[in-house]
This record gives structure tokens, sequence and C-alpha cells, in this order.
């Protein structure tokens, strides 16, 4: 018996990819005549929407491609723009899992075989995956490493290290801090909020010392940087970043939560709201990844700044400790649930 | 293509549809290549003359029809279509009571196929398919999950039969778990995984008893060295795949377990606000 050599599969791509491209670049175009009239920079303002519009026919394609049996003959031929290479180029790097974004790079950079391109994508895509991820890189001149958040991010590829007043100038694309300077007043809290900013960050270092092994943390002041005594509201975010990446064992892992708080002055309360957010990825003879996310929110009195830190501390000692215990509850539930040889077992646990 | 699979072995598995299907508009001349070495999840469809569901592969397709092996026919219906000789499908149809039962046991219910084709070197092709779903919506007899599948592939290449038959292995799982809870926030684990073996042995056992040999050391294998892996772990009484240990180890490296056990309140007057 032979198979029937045609793959009708790769046909119907071709056809719903045409399809779609067409649609989109239908589209594009739509948006080009509309942007064109405005000035440039107010035609920016259209890319996340048609990004979007990128983003929705790609699935789209997916769907129809995986859902579809339908047998159409399409001729081949419509080469993708390079608009449309980018987005899908930004989309790889974006999806990386955490530290692997040089190695995807690598593979993309061949698959795409366009350099112009691949350059594009890589500059709009790193500064994103950089900051989401929450890196951490070592600032040359031993003043310890800095971490790449949104939170201390000022103009160009400027970040703020509020534990040492430095700020780093980052190359995203290759992940290194080029140079640092010495922050300015106007870029720091002033001496009443850092009180409470440096106390917290110094009982966080010491909870992220004991319970991550290579994390780090950062605490910034978002808003109300320039409150100079009580009687406003000013608002913190403590960011925590662990990452343990063993590419040589096929695998990586990170962990990151943010925190952000806010002082309540008028009603004297400080209100916790918690991101945390686990991964990890295992790639040995196959691709395995874990994605968690949980949110949560506590408060507590607003006291002095060295109690205020050490009641914050606790908190997202707590919060982080007991969401750690509630993945692995998670994790037994889904060990009793994995089928495959698990009855065999069961029965000699049960013996 | 190498640089295409290593971009498959790093994304989001639960994306995996949609990063295949970017690949195939980015190469289009390595689309068939592609399409043949990423596994996507497994697709059913309903067999109107047994009543049973089995599970769509590129082995029982041609063109657009796929041969249901509880009734050997194509659907939708397909003129000149291939089907194995005779003695094969007896040896189908065979297989195909054992693995259901086989299933039933290991995998509590799930639905299962095996196709069977003759291949170029006077030998045979077998592959055994299992599709489990142990959602809360899905059939499964253990629903925990909010979603939860289970998809296994055993492909089985079988030589010419001469006193021992070498057999050749190629078994691909993949898995998709999440967990949604108010309490705990959203937990999914996907992947898949891709091993070999190979093996001599005498043809006078009979083949599926060979074969059916063959799939269960393979669940052990994974199973035992999950033990293994198991040592290294956190002390859990029950352990997890190797593959999803080693993900749960990252986890725990990240942040030793031990950090669970002296679960303690803040004691320095903190107001709690649930």
């Amino acid at each position: 018996m032979t198979k029937r050599l045609i793959t009708p599969q790769s046909e119907k791509v071709f056809f719903f990819l045409n399809a779609c491209l067409l649609l989109e670049s239908s589209l594009n175009s739509l948006f080009h005549k509309q942007a064109s009239p405005l000035p440039d920079h107010l035609s920016l303002s259209y890319f996340p929407f048609e990004h979007f519009i990128c983003l929705f026919f790609f699935s789209l394609r997916s769907l129809l491609f995986c859902r579809s049996r339908k047998k159409v003959m399409a001729e081949e031929g419509t080469e993708l723009s390079d608009k449309q290479k980018k987005e899908i180029a930004k989309w790889f790097l974006l999806n990386a899992p955490a530290g692997e974004i040089q190695y995807v790079a690598k593979d993309l950079k061949s698959v795409l075989n366009n350099d112009d391109v691949y350059d594009e994508a890589a500059s709009e895509a790193f500064p994103v995956y950089n900051k989401s991820h929450m890196i951490c890189l070592e600032m040359p001149g031993r003043f310890g490493d800095v971490l790449v958040t949104s939170y201390g991010e000022l103009q160009g590829n400027e970040y703020l290290d509020p534990k040492t007043a430095q700020v780093a100038i980052v190359d995203h694309v290759k992940q290194v801090c080029t140079e640092v300077r010495p922050a300015t007043d106007e870029e720091l809290p002033t001496p009443y909020v850092e009180e409470y900013r440096c106390a917290l960050e110094a009982e966080l270092l010491k909870y992220v010392g004991e319970a991550y092994p290579k994390g780090s943390c950062s605490v910034y002041c978002i808003n109300g940087k320039d409150v100079e005594g009580p009687g406003y509201d000013f608002e913190l975010v403590a960011v925590i970043s662990a990452a343990r990446l063993s590419p040589q064992n096929f695998c990586t892992g990170s962990w990151r939560s943010i925190w952000n708080i806010e002082c309540k002055d008028d009603i004297q309360v400080l209100e916790l709201k918690g991101k945390l957010q686990v991964g990890a990825h295992y790639f040995e003879e196959g691709n395995v990844q874990l994605d968690a996310k949980h949110e949560c929110r506590d408060s507590t009195m607003f006291q002095s700044p060295d109690d205020s830190a050490i009641a914050i501390a606790s908190l997202i000692r707590h919060h982080e400790t007991e969401y750690l215990a509630s993945l692995e509850v998670v994790f037994n539930v889904w060990l009793i649930s994995i089928p495959c040889a698990s009855y065999r077992y069961l029965l000699t646990v049960e013996a | 293509m190498e640089a295409a699979m290593g971009l498959m072995r790093r994304m989001p598995p639960r994306h995996s549809e949609t990063a295949l299907s970017a690949l195939l508009s980015l190469l289009p001349h390595n689309s068939s290549d592609l399409l043949s070495q990423v596994d996507l999840p497994l697709q059913v469809l309903s067999d109107d003359d047994s009543g049973k569901r089995f599970i769509l592969c590129e082995y029982n397709r041609d063109a657009d029809s796929y041969r249901s092996p509880w009734s050997n026919k194509y659907h939708p219906r397909l003129e000149d279509a291939p089907y194995p000789s005779s003695k094969l499908r007896q040896l189908e149809i065979e297989a195909n009571d054992i693995f259901t039962v086989y299933c039933d046991q290991y995998y509590e219910g799930g639905i299962s196929s095996v196709y069977m084709w003759e291949d170029d070197n006077e030998g045979f092709v077998a592959c055994f398919l299992v599709k489990k779903d142990g959602s809360k919506t899905g059939q499964g007899r253990r629903g925990y999950l909010e979603e939860g599948t289970w998809d296994a592939i055993h492909v089985i290449e079988v030589g010419p039969e001469e006193e021992t038959t070498r057999y050749c292995l190629t078994s691909t799982v993949m898995l998709s778990l999440t967990t949604d809870d108010v309490s705990s926030g959203t937990f999914s684990l996907s992947g898949s995984i891709r091993r070999q073996m190979n093996m001599n042995l005498p043809v006078a056992d009979g083949h599926l008893c060979n074969m059916g040999k063959m799939i269960e050391e393979m669940e052990g294998k994974l199973r035992n060295s999950l033990d293994q892996a198991c040592l290294l772990l956190c002390s859990f009484e029950l352990p997890l795949h190797v593959y999803f240990g080693k993900t749960r180890e990252m986890v725990c490296t990240l942040r030793p377990p031990s950090e669970v056990l002296p679960m303690r309140l803040p004691d320095n007057g903190v107001v709690h606000v649930p």
C-alpha cells in the first residue's frame, strides 16, 4: 500500500495563508491610507491596533489551518511582506521562555535569513522582553546588579537602580549594561519617601537572600516621589526576580513577583497588591513548560519607615510562601490526574 | 530546518499551532517536513457505523478522509482509497480490541485507535494512539482539572518477518494541564516529549504481544526514570513524570521547599484585613 504523496494540508495552508494575507494586506493598505496624511509621530499611534489586527489574522490562520479540512487547491507564490515577517519574528522573540531569548534569536535569524527584518524585530522585541522578564544585569564598576523593569525606566535605554542611586545604560539586544552614571536629584525620591523605600528594600533584601538563591529585588517609588513629609500619599513598587538558567541541562526556570504598595496617609493604611508569576521550561527530548500566575491583596498599618518595612516584608513572605505551598498542592492533584501507568503505580502504593 | 525545530522546542507548547503556522509562512518550501515533524494535539471523529469515536492522524489519512479502525471505512467517503491487506486488517482489528482494554486499565478510559499499513521493505508499521481528556467536562473518571488532556502516539516500525524481527518504537506524549482556582491563581503545564526504543524479538510470540510489551516497557521506563528523579525532588509521596518532575524541580530550586514548612504569620502587630 502506498500512501498518496501529495499532502493536501500543505496546499490548504497555502490557500488559507494566501487568503489571510490578502485580507491582511488590504487592511494594512487601508491603515496606510489613513495614516499617510498624518504627521509621522501621529501615524505611530495606529501601530498597536494594526499590530493587533495582524495578530488576529495570525491566530485566525492557525485556527483555519488546524480546523478546516476542506480540500482547496491554491497556487504558491505570495511572499510575506517584510512587515509581516517582522511581526512573526517579534512573536517568536516575545514568547521565548525566561533566559532563552538569545537562543530563540539565533534560530530565528537563520529561519528568517534576512538581517534587516531581524534587526528591526529584535530592536522592538528585546526591550519589551527584558522589561517583562525583569532581567538582572551587572553594572560596570562594582555597583552590583540592576534590574531592568518598567518601574525603573527613565528616558531612552536608561534604568534607575534605586539601591545605588545609579542610572544604568542598557544595550537591550546584547542584554548588557554598557555605562553607569549617578542619578540626578529629580530622578530620586525625596528623603522622606526614600526613608520608607530604603527600609523596605533592606528588609526585602534579607528575605530574598534567604528564600531565593540567585534572586534579586528592587524597590521603586512610582508615585509621589516629591512628597516632602507626612500628609500626602505615595506609592512604592517592590519587584523580586529570580532565574535559574542551565541550558546545558536543558532546563530554565524563573520567578517574578511585583508588589504595589500604596501608602495612604489619610487613612494611615498600606495597601498591598501582588502579582506572582512562575515559569519553567524543560526541553530535553521534548518541550514541557510550566506557567503559573497568581494575584493577591493585603493591607497593614502605616507606621514608621522601619516598622512599615518589617510589616510589608512579612506580608510578602507570607503570601509568597503560601503561594508556593498551593503550587505544590496543584502538582499533587496533577500527578494523580496524569494517566499513563499511574494505574499500576497506585496499585503498588495501595498494596 | 534545524533552526525551525529549535524554535518549536522553545515556544510555549500551548501555542504550538500558532508557532507552526508562523514557521509554515516563513518557510513555505519546508512545509511538508515541518508538518511531518511537529506533533499537534490529536483530533477525534465519530464513526457512525460503529457508534465509536476514532483518532485522526497522518497514518489513517488519505486526501481529506480518515479511515476508521472500527468499520474500516473512510470518513468522509472516498473512492479508490488505500486499505491494509486483509491479513494486516485482521491484526489491526485484534490490536484495536486489545488496546482498548489496555487503555481502560492504564488510562481509565479515553479514546484509542490502532492503524497499520504495509511499508516499502516487506514489513509493516503500526500506530497506537490514545487521547484522554481528564478535565471536568471530559469523559475521564477523575475530573480535577479545568483542562487536562493527554495524547500519546506510539509508532512501531516492524521489520520483515524472520525468526527475530526488528521493532522500532517512537513514542510521543503530549500533555496539557490547566488549573484555574480563585484562591491559587492559574497554573498550566503543557508540553510534549518524544523517545525512541529498538528491539529484536522472536516473531513466534506474535506481533501484538511483542508490540504490547514494548509500549508497556516504554511507559514503564518513563515511570522508572521518574522514580529516580523523584529522589532528587522534594519529599513527595507520589512522583511526577520525570519531565514534569524536572520542571517542578526547577521551581523548587528557585526557592528551596524548606521555606514552605516554617510558615509563620507575622507577629509584629500587623493588622490583617482579609
